[in-house]
This record gives C-alpha cells, sequence and structure tokens, in this order.
C-alpha cells in the first residue's frame, strides 16, 4: 500500500492506494498517529485509489477518527467507491465516519 | 413402522419366566407387544394393531406350543385401538386355549365397541376389537377386600387371584390385583389411570410393564378421551414409589425402547412436571385433531422460513467476516449453531408431510411429528436465544411460533398479552422497530483498544444490519386515534412476517394505513408494486389468520381490481 501525503493550508490530505489489511493496517495506523499528532486543523483521507480494506483496516480508520476527536481535529474520508463502498456497506461503517465524494469537497469542509 | 429383533431372554426375579419383547419405533399406529413364558402359560401383553407384528406373535407362541401345549393368556394394559386392535388376530394351533385378562373397565370399554375410549376414532376406518374378556380386573362393583380366592375362567382354567392394599410412605395407599403363575410367581396388576381410566401397570419378577404412562402427559397424547391430570399425577406418584421400594430393574413401556429403573423414574420425575400445569386441558376430538394437523403443516413452513432467515443471517456475517479477513472468527460464527441438524429436522418432517398424504398415517400423527420436531429444534437452538449474532426480533420470533404451537398441542391457551393500543401509534411503532439499527452504533468505538471486543462488536454490527433498510414505507395517513385490543409482539410478528415475504420478492415500496371497518380495524398493506397471493403461500397466511383469532383478529387478502392487499383485521378496545 502507498500513502502520499499533501499539505493544502491547514489541512492535510493523505492518499491511500491498494489494500489496507492485517499487514498494512498497522504502518497506515502510525502513519495517521504521527500526522494526528502535531495537530491539523483536519485530515483528508481519500481512498479514491484504495482497492480493499480489511477488519483492521477500519479499525485504524475508527482509532484515527477517535484520535482526532481528542485533538480537536476533524478527520473525514472520501473517493470511497466500487468494492471498497460495498466493503463499508456490509456494517454500515459509513454512518462512522464523516464522508465526501471528492478530496476537494473534503478539504472544503474543513477550511 | 420398525419391529425390533426379538428373541426370548430371562426374566430377572422369576427364573422359570421368559420374556420375549416385540418393541417399535414409537408411533401411534402399534404397541409394543410383550410375551411372557412359562411351562405353564404363555402370557401376550398388549398384541398391538399392526399385522406383522401380529404374525410375529403367532409365530413365537406357536413354535413354543409346538413345543409344549399350554393355555394362553392375553392381558391388556388398556383398551386403546393401538394396543388392543389385533386381540382375536393372533394365530395359534387348533385347540389352544385362550383367556383373556384385562380392567374391569377396559373389558366393558371393549364390550360396547366404544370408539372415543379406545381412541378408535384417531384412526380413519378401524374397527374397534370386540374381544370377549374372561376376566376384569379391579371392578367397581366389588369393594376390593384383600384376600385369595381361585377364580374359574372356564375350559378347565382356573387362577388365584389375590387383592391387597400397599401402604406407601406418604401415607397412601395402593390397591393390587395378582394372579399366581403355574411356577408359583405372582403377575402384580397396578391400577395407574391417567392416560386412560383402565391403565394398568403390570410387575413380574424385576420387571415392570407400565404400558404408556411414561407418554402420559406428552403434547398431543394429553388430552385424548379418557385422560384424566388429577389420575395420572396419583399413578405417577404410585409408581415412582413402587420403583423407589423395590427391586424392579427394567421397564417396558407400550412405546418404544425398555428402560433401567432408574432412567424411568427420571422420565416419570420429567412426566409429573410436564402434567401439573395441565390443567382444564382441551380434549383432543376429531375437530380439534384436523385444527393441529393444519396447524402443525403452517407452523413447520414457517419455521422452516424462519430458520432459513436466521442460518442466511448467520451465513451472511460469515462471509462478510471472510471478507474482512477474519476468517477464523468466521469459522467459529458458523459452528455456534448446528444448521445442519435444524435442517435436517426439518426435512424429516417434510418426508413425514410427504407420507402422510399418502395416507399411511393417522392424523393426530402430524401433530405428534410436528410436536416431536418443534422439541428438536428447540433443543438445538436453545443456546442461541442469547446470540449477539441474531437480532432479538427474530429469536423472540421464533420463540412465540414454536411455543404458541407447542401450548396449543398440549391442550393449553396461547397465553398472549393483550392490551389497548392506538392503532396508528402500533404500526408506526412497528415499522420503527423493524427499521431500527439492532445494535449500538458506538460500540465499537468504545471496543478499540481490545482486540476480542473490537472482533466482537465488529460482527454484531455485521450481523445485525436493519433488514428493511432497502425498503422505503409509507405509513399513513392516520385517521383519528383508534384504540384496538391486541397482543402487539404477535402483530408485529405478522407484520414481520408479512414484509419479509413482500421484500424478498423484490418489492421497495410498501404502504401500510390503517382503516376502520364495521366490526373490526384494519391494517392495510399494500404497495405501488403489484403483490400476488403467491409471494406468502397459503399455509403463512392461513398460521397468521389462526395466531391473529387467538385475539379475535384475523388474515385476508383482498383483490381490489388486481391490486391485492394484505388485510389485517384487529378487534376494535
Amino acid at each position: 500500500m502507498n500513502v502520499r501525503e499533501e499539505k493544502l493550508g491547514d489541512v492535510i490530505v493523505l492518499e491511500a492506494e491498494g489494500r489496507i489489511d492485517s499487514t498494512t493496517a498497522p504502518a497506515l495506523g502510525e502513519t495517521l498517529t504521527a500526522t494526528l499528532g502535531a495537530g491539523p486543523k483536519g485530515l483528508v483521507l481519500d481512498l479514491r485509489l484504495l482497492e480493499y480494506i480489511s477488519s483492521a483496516g477500519f479499525r485504524i480508520l475508527l482509532v484515527a477518527a477517535k484520535r482526532a476527536e481528542e485533538k480537536g481535529s476533524q478527520f473525514v474520508l472520501c473517493g470511497i467507491s466500487g468494492k471498497v463502498r460495498q466493503l463499508f456497506d456490509l456494517g454500515g461503517f459509513l454512518d462512522l465516519f464523516t464522508t465526501y465524494t471528492s478530496k476537494e469537497e473534503g478539504v472544503a469542509s474543513i477550511q | 413402522m420398525q419391529a425390533s429383533s426379538s428373541e426370548w431372554g430371562p426374566v430377572a426375579g422369576a427364573p422359570q419366566v421368559e420374556i420375549f419383547p416385540l418393541t417399535n419405533k414409537p408411533s401411534i399406529v402399534t404397541s409394543n407387544a410383550y410375551i411372557l413364558r412359562t411351562p405353564f402359560e404363555i402370557i401376550i401383553v398388549d398384541p398391538g394393531a399392526s399385522a406383522q407384528q401380529t404374525e410375529r406373535i403367532s409365530v413365537a407362541v406357536s413354535d413354543s406350543l409346538r413345543e409344549r401345549p399350554r393355555p394362553v393368556f392375553v392381558v391388556l394394559t388398556h383398551a386403546h385401538h393401538d394396543h388392543s386392535q389385533d386381540v382375536e388376530k393372533i394365530r395359534l394351533p387348533e385347540g389352544t386355549i385362550v383367556k383373556r385378562l384385562a380392567h374391569d373397565e377396559c373389558v366393558k370399554i371393549l364390550e360396547r365397541g366404544d370408539r372415543w375410549l379406545t381412541v378408535a376414532y384417531l384412526y380413519p376406518d378401524v374397527e374397534v376389537c370386540r374381544a370377549k374378556f374372561d376376566l376384569g380386573l379391579f371392578p367397581a362393583s366389588e369393594t376390593m377386600q384383600p384376600g385369595e380366592r381361585t377364580v374359574d375362567l372356564g375350559d378347565g382354567v382356573s387362577c388365584q387371584l389375590r387383592t391387597d392394599v400397599l401402604e406407601t410412605g406418604g401415607g397412601f395407599q395402593v390397591p393390587r390385583q395378582s394372579v399366581q403363575l403355574g411356577t408359583g410367581d405372582w403377575l402384580e396388576f397396578y391400577h395407574t389411570p391417567g392416560h386412560s381410566p383402565d391403565h394398568l401397570s403390570i410387575w413380574l419378577g424385576r420387571h415392570l410393564i407400565i404400558g404408556d404412562l411414561p407418554f402420559a402427559a406428552s403434547p398431543g397424547l394429553a388430552g385424548l378421551v379418557g385422560w384424566n391430570q388429577g389420575d395420572l399425577l396419583r399413578s405417577l406418584r404410585d409408581v415412582l414409589w413402587l420403583l423407589d421400594t423395590s427391586d424392579i430393574e427394567i421397564c417396558h413401556p407400550g412405546h418404544g425402547k425398555a428402560f433401567a429403573a432408574a432412567a424411568m423414574k427420571k422420565v416419570l420425575g420429567a412426566m409429573e412436571n410436564d402434567a401439573r400445569p395441565l390443567v382444564d386441558i382441551a380434549v383432543i376430538d376429531p375437530e380439534r385433531i384436523q385444527a393441529l394437523k393444519e396447524y402443525a403443516l403452517e407452523l413447520l413452513e414457517e419455521a422452516h422460513d424462519l430458520f432459513t432467515i436466521i442460518a442466511g443471517r448467520l451465513m451472511s456475517l460469515s462471509h462478510k467476516l471472510t471478507l474482512l479477513e477474519e476468517a477464523q472468527y468466521a469459522e467459529k460464527v458458523m459452528a455456534s449453531l448446528d444448521f445442519e441438524a435444524i435442517d435436517r429436522t426439518l426435512t424429516g418432517f417434510r418426508a413425514f408431510s410427504d407420507a402422510f398424504r399418502s395416507g399411511q398415517q393417522p392424523d393426530l400423527s402430524v401433530a405428534l411429528k410436528g410436536a416431536q420436531v418443534v422439541n428438536d429444534i428447540e433443543r438445538v437452538f436453545a443456546g442461541q436465544r442469547e446470540s449477539p449474532f441474531i437480532s432479538a426480533s427474530l429469536t423472540s420470533r421464533a420463540g412465540r411460533l414454536l411455543g404458541d404451537f407447542m401450548n396449543t398441542v398440549r391442550g393449553l391457551c396461547i397465553t398472549t398479552n393483550v392490551e389497548p393500543l392506538d392503532v396508528n401509534e402500533l404500526v408506526e411503532g412497528i415499522v420503527q422497530a423493524l427499521t431500527a439499527t439492532p445494535y449500538d452504533p458506538a460500540e465499537i468505538r468504545e471496543a478499540l483498544e481490545d482486540d476480542a471486543a473490537y472482533l466482537g462488536a465488529l460482527a454484531t454490527r455485521l450481523a445485525l444490519q436493519p433488514k428493511f433498510h432497502r425498503v422505503k414505507f409509507d405509513v399513513g395517513p392516520s385517521p383519528r386515534p383508534v384504540a384496538v385490543s391486541v397482543d402487539q409482539e404477535r402483530v408485529c410478528d405478522a407484520i414481520a412476517s408479512l414484509l419479509e415475504s413482500i421484500t424478498g420478492a423484490g418489492i421497495k415500496h410498501v404502504r401500510i394505513q390503517t382503516r376502520v371497518d364495521r366490526d373490526h380495524v384494519e391494517v392495510q398493506i399494500a404497495s405501488e408494486e403489484p403483490l400476488h397471493a403467491e409471494m406468502f403461500g397459503a399455509r403463512k397466511l392461513n398460521l397468521y389468520d389462526r395466531l391473529l383469532a387467538v385475539n379475535s383478529g384475523g388474515l385476508r387478502l383482498r383483490d381490489d381490481g388486481g391490486a391485492i392487499t394484505v388485510n389485517l383485521l384487529l378487534p376494535a378496545a
């Protein structure tokens, strides 16, 4: 899995590409923790290029959402579509996150 | 009917007596038969009602008589048709002297060809056995004075008859009549009514032939004409006392295999508990048998649907967990319910009801089989009631469905919790309950620090997604508040089941309206898309009509110019 970071004003955008599974989730978890540790106004996780997410993946996203809340940062997801959307639908996970269709909308919602 | 392979064996405690048990898989078609043989006489207990069994009795007894001629005694534990039908059909060598003994009431029942007390009314087109008996035990017209006398049975055959009364430790008296065998052993008879008024239990050596006492409180048998709860409880008390205080080792029931005395005590103890609540139960008459049969067929079909949904949910959960890389947990989920056992049980009932349609079984056997299937499902399903992965609304609906049937078969009333409610609030509440998220949405966030807790919360979430979340419901517009007198849970069960059928057929938009009729308040389920009667199946509609009728309601399909609506009729409060 590849993660690309982009800074748009006070908002950090992380673009995840590939699979978030039990092998890759810990590394992404560390990246999210480190990013949120710097106390940005918001963090947008762009999942447009994501192919798969496992239960471990949902867990690190939930942990990140919780950490963001504690830090007073906003944590939003965007670009959820296709098969990944179906995986979110399985357990009603979309209800647990703030989601936007595109990165631009996500960033705009924070700024 | 399956007969076991039997052979002569010793009777412990009576060295010169042998026993030849002919046992069958339990059914109401025929009873077991037992043949006792001494050098001086042969005793056939309960010939039964199967040509195959009667032939085996004829062969076994005739072979013995050819070795050594001696009188034959036919003894009945009671007059029920499945025990008595073939009394006169046993073929024996010419010149064999046959004498018949039973309870005096049994003798009279058979003499008058009583279709009720022989329960011949359960079986289509059978002739009641009208055999003449030579000795009636425990005659009501005679005081049971303790003593011993010789009874002339005719044809040069006499027997020594002893009457006495046993005092039990609890201060009860148990009358006993005993007939002496040629060996000097006493064949002891105890009047054990309850299952029927003429029921006897027979003790010889360390063997007790106990007739149908072990099944007397069974659903579908309790309530037969002649059944009596008070008598049954007294008989159970007496026989339990006998088993406690005697050297009886083995008990031979009227149906099925023999029990060790200790196991029989457990069976009778459980029977006592089952019999106690059976106060003023409905009599099992032909009308009720017909209704029970229909009910059993409807119920098992609905149970099949319901357990298919439950199994489907768990399979879907397992699939979702596997998709999310939790295959190990998925296996655990699948192992938590014995799908195969439930499927086997329901498939077995289907095979049985198919065989029933070919006319081989009396109507009551469908209800009895239904009760047995429900018991089996209850046993498999018992551990699942608290499962976090099956919605409580499904498990409690299954529980009510099975429980209502068992209460009905037992002859008890279905217990409902009727209360006055505004029909509009009722319908809105039901739709809200059916579309609500049945888990705590915040639970998974609280469980992130702990692996097991997270997995549990994840699985619950995956398992309990609202089942009607893709369906649009239009409720109302509501007329003025209208009070109905209903059991909310049962109305909800009916609506949930109907909606499952509708949405299962692909309908995505459901309209529910209430309407006040002259006699009833109607809850009308309709859709823009066409509804068909076939979506539900006649048995489902009949089942919920039956269950709503318990509280003076009903279910009707109405065809308004091609557009079908489903109407629940609820009684106004």
